[in-house]
Protein backbone atom coordinates (compact mmCIF):
# COMPACT_ATOMS: atom_id res chain seq x y z
CA UNK A 1 0.00 0.00 0.00
CA UNK A 2 1.12 3.50 0.84
CA UNK A 3 4.28 2.13 2.40
CA UNK A 4 5.50 1.00 -0.98
CA UNK A 5 6.13 4.59 -1.99
CA UNK A 6 9.87 4.93 -1.99
CA UNK A 7 11.48 8.32 -1.74
CA UNK A 8 15.24 8.30 -1.78
CA UNK A 9 15.19 4.78 -0.50
CA UNK A 10 18.20 3.35 1.26
CA UNK A 11 19.29 -0.22 0.62
CA UNK A 12 21.24 -1.61 3.56
CA UNK A 13 24.30 -3.61 2.50
CA UNK A 14 27.95 -3.82 3.37
CA UNK A 15 29.92 -2.55 0.41
CA UNK A 16 32.76 -0.23 -0.47
CA UNK A 17 30.25 2.25 -1.80
CA UNK A 18 28.22 2.19 1.41
CA UNK A 19 31.33 2.89 3.45
CA UNK A 20 32.52 5.82 1.37
CA UNK A 21 32.42 9.28 2.86
CA UNK A 22 29.09 10.90 1.89
CA UNK A 23 30.99 13.92 0.55
CA UNK A 24 32.72 11.70 -1.97
CA UNK A 25 29.40 10.30 -3.06
CA UNK A 26 27.85 13.75 -3.35
CA UNK A 27 30.73 15.09 -5.42
CA UNK A 28 30.89 11.86 -7.39
CA UNK A 29 27.21 11.88 -8.27
CA UNK A 30 27.32 15.52 -9.26
CA UNK A 31 30.40 14.93 -11.41
CA UNK A 32 28.82 11.93 -13.06
CA UNK A 33 25.61 13.79 -13.83
CA UNK A 34 27.50 16.71 -15.34
CA UNK A 35 29.83 14.40 -17.25
CA UNK A 36 26.82 12.95 -19.07
CA UNK A 37 26.41 16.25 -20.87
CA UNK A 38 30.01 16.51 -21.99
CA UNK A 39 29.74 14.24 -24.99
CA UNK A 40 27.40 13.05 -27.66
CA UNK A 41 28.94 10.03 -29.30
CA UNK A 42 29.05 6.30 -28.85
CA UNK A 43 32.40 6.01 -27.09
CA UNK A 44 31.22 8.46 -24.42
CA UNK A 45 28.19 6.32 -23.62
CA UNK A 46 30.35 3.23 -23.49
CA UNK A 47 32.73 4.81 -20.98
CA UNK A 48 29.93 6.23 -18.82
CA UNK A 49 28.16 2.87 -19.00
CA UNK A 50 31.24 0.97 -17.92
CA UNK A 51 31.83 3.40 -15.04
CA UNK A 52 28.22 3.00 -13.91
CA UNK A 53 28.35 -0.79 -14.22
CA UNK A 54 31.48 -0.94 -12.07
CA UNK A 55 29.89 1.29 -9.43
CA UNK A 56 26.73 -0.82 -9.39
CA UNK A 57 28.84 -3.94 -8.99
CA UNK A 58 30.73 -2.32 -6.12
CA UNK A 59 27.52 -1.21 -4.40
CA UNK A 60 26.20 -4.75 -3.95
CA UNK A 61 22.66 -3.46 -4.51
CA UNK A 62 20.69 -5.98 -6.60
CA UNK A 63 20.23 -4.73 -10.15
CA UNK A 64 16.48 -5.38 -10.01
CA UNK A 65 16.27 -2.95 -7.10
CA UNK A 66 18.06 -0.23 -9.01
CA UNK A 67 15.94 -0.66 -12.10
CA UNK A 68 12.82 -0.17 -9.99
CA UNK A 69 13.62 3.52 -9.84
CA UNK A 70 13.27 3.69 -13.61
CA UNK A 71 9.58 2.81 -13.49
CA UNK A 72 8.74 6.35 -12.46
CA UNK A 73 10.18 7.88 -15.62
CA UNK A 74 8.94 5.33 -18.14
CA UNK A 75 6.35 7.75 -19.55
CA UNK A 76 8.89 10.54 -19.90
CA UNK A 77 11.22 8.12 -21.58
CA UNK A 78 8.58 6.97 -24.10
CA UNK A 79 7.82 10.59 -24.99
CA UNK A 80 11.45 11.41 -25.65
CA UNK A 81 11.93 8.29 -27.71
CA UNK A 82 8.80 8.83 -29.82
CA UNK A 83 9.47 12.52 -30.42
CA UNK A 84 13.08 12.04 -31.32
CA UNK A 85 12.37 9.01 -33.43
CA UNK A 86 9.77 10.59 -35.67
CA UNK A 87 10.64 14.24 -35.69
CA UNK A 88 14.38 14.30 -36.34
CA UNK A 89 15.45 15.41 -39.81
CA UNK A 90 18.08 13.39 -41.70
CA UNK A 91 18.60 10.37 -43.91
CA UNK A 92 15.20 8.73 -44.24
CA UNK A 93 14.85 5.01 -43.54
CA UNK A 94 11.08 4.61 -43.54
CA UNK A 95 8.22 6.97 -44.27
CA UNK A 96 4.43 6.97 -43.94
CA UNK A 97 2.72 10.28 -44.77
CA UNK A 98 4.31 12.89 -42.52
CA UNK A 99 5.84 10.31 -40.18
CA UNK A 100 9.37 9.32 -40.95
CA UNK A 101 12.16 7.47 -39.22
CA UNK A 102 15.67 8.69 -39.89
CA UNK A 103 19.08 7.32 -39.03
CA UNK A 104 19.74 10.43 -36.96
CA UNK A 105 16.35 10.01 -35.28
CA UNK A 106 17.17 6.49 -34.13
CA UNK A 107 20.53 7.66 -32.90
CA UNK A 108 19.14 10.58 -30.88
CA UNK A 109 16.32 8.45 -29.46
CA UNK A 110 18.73 5.77 -28.28
CA UNK A 111 21.23 8.29 -26.91
CA UNK A 112 18.58 10.34 -25.14
CA UNK A 113 17.01 7.36 -23.42
CA UNK A 114 20.46 6.09 -22.45
CA UNK A 115 21.30 9.46 -20.98
CA UNK A 116 18.04 9.57 -19.02
CA UNK A 117 18.59 6.04 -17.73
CA UNK A 118 22.14 6.90 -16.64
CA UNK A 119 20.91 10.07 -14.91
CA UNK A 120 18.29 8.24 -12.90
CA UNK A 121 20.45 5.24 -12.04
CA UNK A 122 23.38 7.46 -11.15
CA UNK A 123 21.42 9.56 -8.70
CA UNK A 124 19.43 6.68 -7.21
CA UNK A 125 22.68 4.83 -6.62
CA UNK A 126 23.67 7.60 -4.23
CA UNK A 127 20.45 7.47 -2.19
CA UNK A 128 20.49 3.68 -2.23
CA UNK A 129 23.91 3.51 -0.62
CA UNK A 130 23.77 6.54 1.67
CA UNK A 131 21.46 6.92 4.65
CA UNK A 132 19.61 10.24 4.78
CA UNK A 133 21.58 11.13 7.88
CA UNK A 134 24.91 10.57 6.19
CA UNK A 135 23.68 12.58 3.26
CA UNK A 136 22.80 15.62 5.34
CA UNK A 137 26.03 15.20 7.29
CA UNK A 138 27.91 15.25 4.04
CA UNK A 139 26.04 18.31 2.84
CA UNK A 140 26.64 20.15 6.07
CA UNK A 141 30.35 19.46 6.13
CA UNK A 142 30.73 19.99 2.44
CA UNK A 143 28.94 23.32 2.49
CA UNK A 144 30.58 24.50 5.73
CA UNK A 145 32.63 27.20 3.95
CA UNK A 146 29.36 28.95 3.07
CA UNK A 147 28.93 29.76 6.77
CA UNK A 148 31.40 32.56 6.20
CA UNK A 149 28.86 34.35 4.07
CA UNK A 150 26.14 33.75 6.70
CA UNK A 151 24.33 30.87 5.06
CA UNK A 152 22.68 28.88 7.92
CA UNK A 153 24.19 25.61 6.73
CA UNK A 154 23.66 23.72 9.97
CA UNK A 155 20.04 24.76 10.32
CA UNK A 156 19.28 23.86 6.73
CA UNK A 157 20.80 20.43 7.01
CA UNK A 158 19.15 19.82 10.38
CA UNK A 159 15.77 20.65 8.87
CA UNK A 160 16.53 18.40 5.95
CA UNK A 161 17.46 15.44 8.08
CA UNK A 162 14.40 15.86 10.30
CA UNK A 163 12.15 16.12 7.25
CA UNK A 164 13.71 13.02 5.72
CA UNK A 165 13.34 11.15 8.98
CA UNK A 166 9.67 12.10 9.21
CA UNK A 167 8.65 10.97 5.73
CA UNK A 168 8.52 7.25 6.52
CA UNK A 169 7.01 7.89 9.95
CA UNK A 170 4.20 9.97 8.52
CA UNK A 171 3.61 7.48 5.72
CA UNK A 172 3.26 4.71 8.26
CA UNK A 173 0.97 6.86 10.36
CA UNK A 174 -1.21 7.60 7.32
CA UNK A 175 -1.45 3.90 6.65
CA UNK A 176 -2.58 3.18 10.22
CA UNK A 177 -5.10 6.02 10.27
CA UNK A 178 -6.56 4.95 6.94
CA UNK A 179 -6.97 1.45 8.29
CA UNK A 180 -8.61 2.68 11.48
CA UNK A 181 -11.15 4.67 9.45
CA UNK A 182 -11.69 1.85 6.98
CA UNK A 183 -12.52 -0.32 9.99
CA UNK A 184 -15.36 2.13 10.61
CA UNK A 185 -16.64 1.81 7.08
CA UNK A 186 -14.77 4.70 5.46
CA UNK A 187 -14.31 4.23 1.73
CA UNK A 188 -11.36 5.76 -0.09
CA UNK A 189 -11.69 3.94 -3.38
CA UNK A 190 -15.22 4.55 -4.54
CA UNK A 191 -17.42 7.55 -5.10
CA UNK A 192 -17.27 10.79 -7.04
CA UNK A 193 -14.39 13.20 -6.77
CA UNK A 194 -16.13 15.37 -4.17
CA UNK A 195 -16.90 12.33 -2.04
CA UNK A 196 -13.35 11.10 -2.27
CA UNK A 197 -11.95 14.45 -1.22
CA UNK A 198 -14.41 14.49 1.67
CA UNK A 199 -13.31 11.00 2.63
CA UNK A 200 -9.83 12.38 3.24
CA UNK A 201 -10.92 14.58 6.14
CA UNK A 202 -11.04 11.70 8.65
CA UNK A 203 -7.48 10.86 7.62
CA UNK A 204 -5.99 14.33 7.46
CA UNK A 205 -7.26 15.54 10.82
CA UNK A 206 -5.65 12.80 12.92
CA UNK A 207 -2.56 13.00 10.70
CA UNK A 208 -2.08 16.72 11.30
CA UNK A 209 -2.82 16.38 14.98
CA UNK A 210 -0.22 13.67 15.27
CA UNK A 211 2.34 15.52 13.11
CA UNK A 212 2.06 18.62 15.27
CA UNK A 213 2.28 16.55 18.42
CA UNK A 214 5.35 14.78 17.12
CA UNK A 215 6.99 18.03 16.09
CA UNK A 216 6.28 19.47 19.49
CA UNK A 217 7.62 16.41 21.28
CA UNK A 218 10.74 16.45 19.16
CA UNK A 219 11.38 20.12 19.83
CA UNK A 220 10.99 19.51 23.56
CA UNK A 221 13.26 16.48 23.49
CA UNK A 222 15.89 18.48 21.62
CA UNK A 223 15.68 21.36 24.06
CA UNK A 224 15.79 18.97 27.00
CA UNK A 225 19.11 17.79 25.61
CA UNK A 226 20.34 21.36 25.34
CA UNK A 227 20.18 21.74 21.58
CA UNK A 228 21.10 25.32 20.74
CA UNK A 229 21.67 25.32 17.00
CA UNK A 230 24.95 24.83 15.21
CA UNK A 231 27.37 27.22 16.91
CA UNK A 232 30.07 25.40 18.85
CA UNK A 233 28.46 22.03 18.19
CA UNK A 234 30.85 19.13 17.72
CA UNK A 235 30.13 15.73 16.27
CA UNK A 236 30.26 12.31 17.77
CA UNK A 237 31.38 10.89 14.46
CA UNK A 238 33.13 13.65 12.54
CA UNK A 239 33.46 12.94 8.85
CA UNK A 240 37.03 12.00 8.03
CA UNK A 241 38.49 11.13 4.68
CA UNK A 242 40.16 7.75 4.56
CA UNK A 243 42.43 6.15 1.99
CA UNK A 244 39.38 4.60 0.37
CA UNK A 245 37.91 8.06 -0.20
CA UNK A 246 41.15 9.22 -1.75
CA UNK A 247 41.06 6.25 -4.11
CA UNK A 248 37.48 7.04 -4.98
CA UNK A 249 38.37 10.63 -5.84
CA UNK A 250 41.23 9.33 -7.93
CA UNK A 251 38.88 6.94 -9.73
CA UNK A 252 36.58 9.84 -10.41
CA UNK A 253 39.36 11.94 -11.90
CA UNK A 254 40.48 9.01 -14.05
CA UNK A 255 36.92 8.59 -15.25
CA UNK A 256 36.51 12.25 -16.23
CA UNK A 257 39.91 12.44 -17.94
CA UNK A 258 39.31 9.22 -19.90
CA UNK A 259 35.87 10.36 -20.87
CA UNK A 260 36.88 13.80 -22.08
CA UNK A 261 40.09 12.57 -23.70
CA UNK A 262 38.61 9.63 -25.58
CA UNK A 263 35.51 11.44 -26.75
CA UNK A 264 37.62 14.31 -28.13
CA UNK A 265 39.99 11.87 -29.81
CA UNK A 266 37.06 9.98 -31.33
CA UNK A 267 35.60 13.18 -32.75
CA UNK A 268 38.94 14.24 -34.18
CA UNK A 269 39.39 10.87 -35.86
CA UNK A 270 35.91 10.93 -37.35
CA UNK A 271 36.25 14.40 -38.86
CA UNK B 1 -20.86 -15.52 11.97
CA UNK B 2 -17.97 -17.95 12.20
CA UNK B 3 -14.62 -16.93 10.76
CA UNK B 4 -12.16 -19.52 9.48
CA UNK B 5 -8.51 -18.87 8.72
CA UNK B 6 -7.03 -21.52 6.48
CA UNK B 7 -3.23 -21.74 6.10
CA UNK B 8 -2.81 -17.99 6.25
CA UNK B 9 0.65 -16.53 5.72
CA UNK B 10 1.57 -12.90 5.69
CA UNK B 11 4.83 -11.28 4.66
CA UNK B 12 5.47 -7.56 5.12
CA UNK B 13 7.40 -5.77 2.34
CA UNK B 14 7.88 -8.98 0.40
CA UNK B 15 10.81 -8.92 -1.98
CA UNK B 16 12.76 -6.16 -0.25
CA UNK B 17 15.56 -6.08 2.29
CA UNK B 18 12.97 -5.39 5.00
CA UNK B 19 11.01 -8.57 4.35
CA UNK B 20 9.26 -9.88 7.46
CA UNK B 21 7.34 -13.11 7.68
CA UNK B 22 4.79 -11.93 10.25
CA UNK B 23 2.26 -14.78 10.10
CA UNK B 24 3.19 -18.39 9.51
CA UNK B 25 0.55 -20.91 8.51
CA UNK B 26 -2.30 -19.77 10.73
CA UNK B 27 -5.29 -22.11 11.01
CA UNK B 28 -8.05 -20.90 13.29
CA UNK B 29 -11.78 -21.23 13.61
CA UNK B 30 -13.63 -18.52 15.45
CA UNK B 31 -17.18 -19.65 16.24
CA UNK B 32 -20.06 -17.37 17.25
CA UNK B 33 -20.37 -15.95 20.73
CA UNK B 34 -16.92 -16.82 22.08
CA UNK B 35 -14.85 -14.49 24.22
CA UNK B 36 -11.33 -15.06 22.93
CA UNK B 37 -8.07 -13.77 24.32
CA UNK B 38 -5.06 -13.32 22.03
CA UNK B 39 -1.70 -13.02 23.73
CA UNK B 40 1.91 -13.04 22.62
CA UNK B 41 5.02 -10.99 23.13
CA UNK B 42 5.69 -7.72 21.32
CA UNK B 43 6.03 -8.30 17.60
CA UNK B 44 4.56 -11.81 17.64
CA UNK B 45 1.99 -10.88 15.00
CA UNK B 46 -1.19 -10.24 17.00
CA UNK B 47 -2.08 -6.96 15.34
CA UNK B 48 -1.26 -8.41 11.94
CA UNK B 49 -3.51 -11.38 12.58
CA UNK B 50 -6.56 -9.41 13.65
CA UNK B 51 -6.31 -7.05 10.69
CA UNK B 52 -6.79 -10.07 8.46
CA UNK B 53 -10.13 -10.81 10.06
CA UNK B 54 -11.80 -7.70 8.65
CA UNK B 55 -9.85 -7.66 5.43
CA UNK B 56 -7.62 -4.66 6.14
CA UNK B 57 -4.60 -6.78 5.28
CA UNK B 58 -4.75 -9.29 2.49
CA UNK B 59 -3.04 -12.58 3.25
CA UNK B 60 0.07 -13.35 1.17
CA UNK B 61 -1.27 -16.88 0.86
CA UNK B 62 -4.11 -18.90 2.33
CA UNK B 63 -7.80 -18.09 2.62
CA UNK B 64 -10.22 -16.63 5.11
CA UNK B 65 -13.89 -17.53 5.22
CA UNK B 66 -16.55 -15.39 6.82
CA UNK B 67 -19.76 -17.28 7.31
CA UNK B 68 -18.56 -19.84 4.80
CA UNK B 69 -17.74 -17.31 2.07
CA UNK B 70 -14.23 -16.60 0.88
CA UNK B 71 -13.58 -12.95 1.71
CA UNK B 72 -11.11 -12.63 -1.17
CA UNK B 73 -13.83 -13.43 -3.73
CA UNK B 74 -14.33 -10.65 -6.29
CA UNK B 75 -17.97 -10.06 -5.36
CA UNK B 76 -17.44 -10.18 -1.61
CA UNK B 77 -18.10 -6.77 -0.07
CA UNK B 78 -15.20 -5.78 2.17
CA UNK B 79 -17.12 -2.73 3.37
CA UNK B 80 -19.89 -4.94 4.59
CA UNK B 81 -17.40 -7.25 6.28
CA UNK B 82 -15.80 -4.34 8.09
CA UNK B 83 -19.08 -3.23 9.61
CA UNK B 84 -19.77 -6.76 10.80
CA UNK B 85 -16.30 -7.40 12.15
CA UNK B 86 -15.57 -4.30 14.21
CA UNK B 87 -11.94 -3.57 14.96
CA UNK B 88 -10.74 -1.09 17.56
CA UNK B 89 -7.10 -0.20 17.05
CA UNK B 90 -4.35 0.09 19.62
CA UNK B 91 -4.24 3.89 19.50
CA UNK B 92 -7.49 5.88 19.66
CA UNK B 93 -5.58 8.90 18.30
CA UNK B 94 -5.65 7.17 14.94
CA UNK B 95 -9.37 7.40 14.50
CA UNK B 96 -10.72 10.41 16.39
CA UNK B 97 -11.20 13.35 14.06
CA UNK B 98 -14.57 15.02 14.54
CA UNK B 99 -15.36 18.16 16.49
CA UNK B 100 -17.49 16.46 19.12
CA UNK B 101 -17.65 13.04 20.72
CA UNK B 102 -21.14 12.35 19.40
CA UNK B 103 -20.23 13.27 15.84
CA UNK B 104 -17.19 11.07 15.99
CA UNK B 105 -19.15 8.04 17.15
CA UNK B 106 -21.70 8.71 14.39
CA UNK B 107 -19.04 8.24 11.72
CA UNK B 108 -19.37 4.44 11.54
CA UNK B 109 -23.17 4.15 11.37
CA UNK B 110 -23.29 7.06 8.91
CA UNK B 111 -20.91 5.23 6.62
CA UNK B 112 -23.32 2.32 6.72
CA UNK B 113 -25.92 4.67 5.16
CA UNK B 114 -28.47 3.95 7.90
CA UNK B 115 -31.50 6.22 8.37
CA UNK B 116 -30.86 9.25 10.56
CA UNK B 117 -32.98 8.01 13.44
CA UNK B 118 -31.17 4.69 13.53
CA UNK B 119 -27.81 6.48 13.47
CA UNK B 120 -28.77 8.61 16.47
CA UNK B 121 -30.15 5.64 18.33
CA UNK B 122 -27.04 3.54 17.85
CA UNK B 123 -24.74 6.43 18.64
CA UNK B 124 -26.25 7.18 22.02
CA UNK B 125 -26.63 3.53 22.85
CA UNK B 126 -22.93 2.94 22.12
CA UNK B 127 -21.79 5.99 24.06
CA UNK B 128 -23.84 4.86 27.07
CA UNK B 129 -22.47 1.34 26.83
CA UNK B 130 -18.88 2.46 27.22
CA UNK B 131 -19.75 4.72 30.14
CA UNK B 132 -19.06 8.20 28.80
CA UNK B 133 -20.86 10.75 30.93
CA UNK B 134 -23.32 13.17 29.41
CA UNK B 135 -21.32 16.37 29.86
CA UNK B 136 -18.68 14.97 27.50
CA UNK B 137 -21.09 14.42 24.58
CA UNK B 138 -20.22 17.76 23.02
CA UNK B 139 -16.59 17.89 24.11
CA UNK B 140 -13.86 17.71 21.49
CA UNK B 141 -12.38 14.20 21.36
CA UNK B 142 -8.93 15.78 21.48
CA UNK B 143 -9.56 17.28 24.91
CA UNK B 144 -10.35 13.95 26.54
CA UNK B 145 -8.05 11.91 28.75
CA UNK B 146 -6.42 8.76 27.36
CA UNK B 147 -9.01 6.48 28.96
CA UNK B 148 -11.91 8.57 27.74
CA UNK B 149 -10.48 8.68 24.23
CA UNK B 150 -10.29 4.92 24.21
CA UNK B 151 -13.89 4.62 25.32
CA UNK B 152 -15.00 6.94 22.54
CA UNK B 153 -12.98 4.89 20.06
CA UNK B 154 -14.66 1.70 21.26
CA UNK B 155 -18.07 3.36 21.08
CA UNK B 156 -17.30 4.39 17.49
CA UNK B 157 -17.00 0.73 16.55
CA UNK B 158 -19.80 -0.55 18.79
CA UNK B 159 -22.19 1.88 17.11
CA UNK B 160 -21.92 -0.23 13.96
CA UNK B 161 -23.31 -3.19 15.96
CA UNK B 162 -20.65 -5.62 14.80
CA UNK B 163 -21.18 -9.33 15.22
CA UNK B 164 -17.51 -9.76 16.01
CA UNK B 165 -15.73 -7.16 18.11
CA UNK B 166 -11.95 -7.12 18.06
CA UNK B 167 -10.04 -4.97 20.51
CA UNK B 168 -6.29 -4.40 20.16
CA UNK B 169 -4.96 -3.79 23.66
CA UNK B 170 -7.92 -1.74 24.82
CA UNK B 171 -6.46 -1.29 28.29
CA UNK B 172 -2.92 -0.15 27.48
CA UNK B 173 -2.10 2.96 29.44
CA UNK B 174 -5.15 2.85 31.68
CA UNK B 175 -5.25 2.87 35.47
CA UNK B 176 -6.42 -0.38 37.14
CA UNK B 177 -9.87 1.06 37.80
CA UNK B 178 -10.39 2.19 34.24
CA UNK B 179 -9.07 -1.11 32.98
CA UNK B 180 -11.53 -3.17 35.00
CA UNK B 181 -14.36 -0.85 34.06
CA UNK B 182 -13.73 -1.14 30.34
CA UNK B 183 -13.22 -4.90 30.43
CA UNK B 184 -16.32 -5.43 32.61
CA UNK B 185 -18.29 -3.39 30.15
CA UNK B 186 -16.99 -5.39 27.22
CA UNK B 187 -17.77 -8.67 29.00
CA UNK B 188 -21.27 -7.39 29.68
CA UNK B 189 -21.82 -6.37 26.08
CA UNK B 190 -20.51 -9.75 24.94
CA UNK B 191 -23.00 -11.60 27.15
CA UNK B 192 -25.97 -9.39 26.43
CA UNK B 193 -25.59 -9.15 22.69
CA UNK B 194 -24.07 -12.61 22.27
CA UNK B 195 -21.33 -11.27 20.03
CA UNK B 196 -17.88 -12.72 19.53
CA UNK B 197 -15.13 -10.74 21.21
CA UNK B 198 -11.43 -11.05 20.50
CA UNK B 199 -9.29 -9.31 23.06
CA UNK B 200 -5.62 -8.70 22.37
CA UNK B 201 -3.84 -8.19 25.64
CA UNK B 202 -0.52 -8.28 27.43
CA UNK B 203 -2.11 -8.87 30.80
CA UNK B 204 -2.44 -12.50 31.78
CA UNK B 205 -4.68 -11.56 34.71
CA UNK B 206 -7.11 -9.82 32.37
CA UNK B 207 -7.43 -12.63 29.89
CA UNK B 208 -7.66 -15.28 32.61
CA UNK B 209 -10.53 -13.43 34.20
CA UNK B 210 -12.66 -12.82 31.14
CA UNK B 211 -12.03 -15.15 28.23
CA UNK B 212 -13.37 -18.63 27.36
CA UNK B 213 -10.55 -19.40 24.99
CA UNK B 214 -6.96 -18.29 24.84
CA UNK B 215 -4.76 -18.18 21.76
CA UNK B 216 -1.02 -17.76 22.22
CA UNK B 217 1.12 -16.40 19.41
CA UNK B 218 4.87 -16.70 19.17
CA UNK B 219 7.02 -15.51 16.28
CA UNK B 220 4.09 -15.42 13.89
CA UNK B 221 2.55 -18.80 14.63
CA UNK B 222 -0.07 -20.09 17.02
CA UNK B 223 1.59 -21.96 19.87
CA UNK B 224 -1.33 -22.75 22.17
CA UNK B 225 -5.06 -22.63 21.73
CA UNK B 226 -7.42 -23.70 24.52
CA UNK B 227 -9.13 -22.67 27.72
CA UNK B 228 -7.08 -20.39 29.98
CA UNK B 229 -6.59 -23.33 32.38
CA UNK B 230 -5.14 -25.56 29.68
CA UNK B 231 -2.92 -22.83 28.30
CA UNK B 232 -1.60 -21.64 31.65
CA UNK B 233 -0.73 -25.19 32.66
CA UNK B 234 2.07 -24.75 30.10
CA UNK B 235 3.50 -21.87 32.11
CA UNK B 236 7.06 -23.15 31.61
CA UNK B 237 6.78 -22.87 27.83
CA UNK B 238 5.02 -19.54 28.18
CA UNK B 239 7.98 -18.23 30.15
CA UNK B 240 10.32 -19.32 27.41
CA UNK B 241 8.28 -17.20 25.02
CA UNK B 242 8.68 -14.17 27.25
CA UNK B 243 5.19 -14.52 28.66
CA UNK B 244 3.97 -15.70 32.03
CA UNK B 245 0.94 -17.21 33.69
CA UNK B 246 -1.19 -15.17 36.11
CA UNK B 247 0.39 -14.69 39.54
CA UNK B 248 -2.09 -16.99 41.28
CA UNK B 249 -1.05 -19.87 39.07
CA UNK B 250 2.41 -19.61 40.61
CA UNK B 251 0.99 -19.33 44.13
CA UNK B 252 -0.99 -22.52 43.63
CA UNK B 253 2.10 -24.15 42.16
CA UNK B 254 4.13 -23.31 45.24
CA UNK B 255 1.39 -24.53 47.52
CA UNK B 256 1.31 -27.82 45.68
CA UNK B 257 5.06 -28.18 46.07
CA UNK B 258 4.65 -27.67 49.80
CA UNK B 259 2.25 -30.61 49.84
CA UNK B 260 -1.07 -28.83 49.93
CA UNK B 261 -3.81 -30.33 47.77
CA UNK B 262 -3.99 -27.19 45.61
CA UNK B 263 -5.55 -27.62 42.18
CA UNK B 264 -5.18 -25.44 39.12
CA UNK B 265 -6.45 -21.89 39.30
CA UNK B 266 -6.01 -18.96 36.93
CA UNK B 267 -7.95 -16.23 38.71
CA UNK B 268 -7.92 -15.03 42.30
CA UNK B 269 -11.59 -15.98 42.62
CA UNK B 270 -10.89 -19.59 41.63
CA UNK B 271 -7.92 -19.78 43.94
CA UNK B 272 -9.98 -18.47 46.81
CA UNK B 273 -12.65 -21.09 46.27
CA UNK B 274 -10.07 -23.81 45.93
CA UNK B 275 -8.19 -22.86 49.09
CA UNK B 276 -11.31 -22.27 51.15
CA UNK B 277 -12.46 -25.64 49.90
CA UNK B 278 -9.63 -27.66 51.35
CA UNK B 279 -9.29 -25.52 54.48
CA UNK B 280 -12.92 -26.38 55.11
CA UNK B 281 -12.19 -30.07 54.57
CA UNK B 282 -9.37 -30.04 57.09
CA UNK B 283 -11.59 -28.47 59.68
CA UNK B 284 -14.05 -31.29 59.17
CA UNK B 285 -11.31 -33.86 59.73
N1 LIG C 1 3.72 -2.10 8.53
C1 LIG C 1 4.70 -2.97 8.75
N2 LIG C 1 5.74 -3.12 7.88
C2 LIG C 1 6.71 -4.02 8.10
N3 LIG C 1 6.76 -4.82 9.16
C3 LIG C 1 5.78 -4.74 10.07
C4 LIG C 1 4.70 -3.81 9.91
N4 LIG C 1 3.86 -3.95 10.97
C5 LIG C 1 4.40 -4.91 11.73
N5 LIG C 1 5.54 -5.40 11.21
C6 LIG C 1 6.38 -6.47 11.76
O1 LIG C 1 5.60 -7.65 11.84
C7 LIG C 1 5.78 -8.30 13.08
C8 LIG C 1 4.45 -8.47 13.77
O2 LIG C 1 3.95 -7.21 14.13
P1 LIG C 1 2.59 -6.99 14.91
O3 LIG C 1 2.32 -5.53 14.92
O4 LIG C 1 1.55 -7.87 14.34
O5 LIG C 1 2.98 -7.47 16.37
P2 LIG C 1 2.11 -7.45 17.71
O6 LIG C 1 2.04 -8.84 18.19
O7 LIG C 1 0.83 -6.73 17.49
O8 LIG C 1 3.03 -6.62 18.69
P3 LIG C 1 2.63 -5.59 19.86
O9 LIG C 1 2.32 -6.40 21.04
O10 LIG C 1 3.89 -4.80 20.05
O11 LIG C 1 1.50 -4.75 19.36
C9 LIG C 1 6.77 -7.45 13.85
O12 LIG C 1 8.02 -8.07 13.78
C10 LIG C 1 6.80 -6.13 13.15
O13 LIG C 1 8.10 -5.60 13.18
MG1 LIG D 1 0.04 -4.86 18.17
Amino acid sequence: MIRDITIGQYYPADSVLHRLDPRVKLVGTLTFLISLFLFNNLIGYVIAGVFLAVTIKLSRVPFSFIVRGLKTIIMLMLFTVVFNLFLTEGRILWQWKFLKITVEGIQTAVFMSLRLTFLIIGSSLMTLTTTPNQLTDGLETGLAPLKKIHVPVHEISMMMSIALRFIPILLEETDKIMKAQQARGADFEEGKLVERVKALVPVLVPLFVSAFRRANDLAMAMEARCYRGGTGRTRMKPLKYTRQDGMAYLGLVVYVVTLVGLTRLWEMLLV
Amino acid sequence: MPIVMDHVNYIYSAGTAYEKHALKDINLTIPDGQFIGLIGHTGSGKSTLIQHLNGLIKASSGSIYFNGRDIYDEDFSMKNLRTRVGLVFQYPEHQLFETTVVKDVEFGPKNMKLPKLEVNLRTFEAIKMVGISEELYDASPFELSGGQKRRVAIAGVLAMKPEVLILDEPTAGLDPMGRDEILDQIAKIQKEQKITVILVSHSMEDVAKYVDRLIVMDHGSVQFDGTPKEVFSHYKELENMGLAAPQVTYVMQELRKKGFPAGEATTVEEAKKEILGWIGDKRKI
